[in-house]
């Protein structure tokens, strides 16, 4: 069962394939909370803040990163094994975006 | 470049993946070769049997199956450190409760990070003779294993008849129709196994591992800083063995120092090298609900209480 799975009544968020900004992450609540994080700091940025969650292994790997959570932006990473919250986030994607 | 043979080691706790690999790696004495330990606790009980070899290269992973979401990177980032060792053999061993349905998806993550490095020559998968029936009864990890190997090794064969045998192939055969079974007896398998192509008896394609975080086990320590007297310590284990998928540990019993192996309803003394302190492995059964028996049992026995850890 995936992160984003509709089963999850709160905090479900819509993974959107092709997303300027990714949360490469597994299933584990470090991950869940980055990725809620990540969309409320690119909400109250005014940014459009569809996020893509990458689950796939290989895509992961293929970004270089060998932990998670990672946040991904415009295909460059810029936080890697590193859980956030909002305040966080929305100073990374401050110097970021 | 010649590709390293990676083998995965799966089967049930207590069925002798630790054994056969300590056989194979004997055969395999004066080659290079990599072993990736993974256990459910946060000791590496088996890593400290193998670690003697100057030849032999070992990443243990803890704390979980590295088939579960929250381990499987750490499992490709293993296999990417390992693949610069120049090693020919790599076996990776993963824990008794370790589901490896998911093996092709970490092979292809690590080939995305290393290349096309490995050659996956497939999945040895120990079956315990004694315990199989009851064990996979209890957990569909069990049925995982063997539905995802190329060889099922029925082992502890020395301690079960004929008949036992032929139920057991015809269990395994429910499951996996295509592996290839053979016997196992005092912890032993042909090494020739090796050179043969077991990629001909895959059977299931690729799944989703039913390893997570929220099912994992409960994993509990025990510790124990004084010399332990045998008739107690045996009665403690005899009292919540059926509570437990395994326990494992090393004792300063007596003076001399065990390996202690409970397996099913098996509790097994073996002699070993010294150790810094006494520790015991437990995998519950029955989730935390073990931590009130052990309360009870070890004081009811010690008169005192246990120096128990999460």
């Amino acid at each position: 069962m995936g992160l984003f799975s509709k089963n999850k009544k709160d905090n479900n968020i819509e993974s959107i394939k092709g997303a300027r900004v990714k949360v490469l992450g597994s299933s584990c609540e470090n991950c869940h909370a980055t990725a809620i994080a990540v969309k409320a700091a690119l909400e109250e940025l005014g940014e459009c803040s569809d996020i893509e969650f990458v689950e796939d292994l290989a895509e992961i790997v293929a970004y270089g990163v060998m932990t998670t959570p990672s946040i991904v932006i415009d295909d460059k990473v810029v936080s890697k094994g590193e859980t956030l919250n909002k305040k966080e986030a929305i100073k990374l994607l401050k110097e970021e975006i | 470049m010649k590709k390293i043979k990676l083998y995965a080691l799966t089967g049930f706790l207590g069925s002798g993946k630790t054994t056969i690999l300590k056989n194979l790696l004997t055969n395999l004495d004066g080659k290079k070769v990599g072993v990736l330990q993974n256990e459910f606790g946060k000791l590496g009980i088996d890593g400290e049997i193998l670690r003697k070899d100057d030849d032999l290269e070992m990443i243990e992973i803890n704390k979980g199956s590295i088939f579960c979401s929250c381990l499987k990177l750490s499992f490709v980032e293993a296999l990417v450190e390992l693949s610069t060792k120049n090693i020919e053999y790599l076996f990776v061993e993963s824990s008794g409760l370790a589901d490896p349905s998911n093996m092709k998806e970490i092979l292809k993550a690590t080939a995305v990070a290393s290349g096309d490095v490995y050659e996956f020559e497939g999945a040895i998968c120990l079956v315990d003779a004694l315990n199989f029936e009851e064990q996979i009864a209890d957990l569909e990890t069990v049925e995982r294993q063997l539905k995802h190997c190329n060889i099922a090794v029925i082992s502890k064969m020395d301690l079960v008849d004929e008949e036992r045998y032929e139920s057991l192939v015809e269990h395994i055969r429910k499951i996996n129709p295509v592996c290839r079974i053979v016997k196992s007896y005092n912890g032993k398998i042909d090494f020739d196994l090796l050179a043969e192509d077991l990629k001909q008896f895959s059977w299931a394609e690729s799944e989703e591992t039913t390893n997570t975080k929220e099912n994992k086990p409960k994993t509990l320590f025990i510790t124990y800083d004084k010399e332990m007297e045998k008739e107690k310590f045996h009665k403690f284990l005899e009292s919540i063995k059926d509570k437990c998928y395994r326990m494992k540990g090393f004792f300063n019993i007596e003076g001399s120092w065990n390996q202690v192996d409970v397996v099913g309803t098996t509790i097994n003394y073996e002699k070993c090298e010294s150790k810094d302190s006494s520790e015991l492995v437990i995998i519950s059964k029955i989730g935390p609900a073990i931590i009130k028996p052990i309360f009870t049992e070890w004081e009811a026995i010690f008169g005192e209480k246990p120096a128990l850890k999460n």
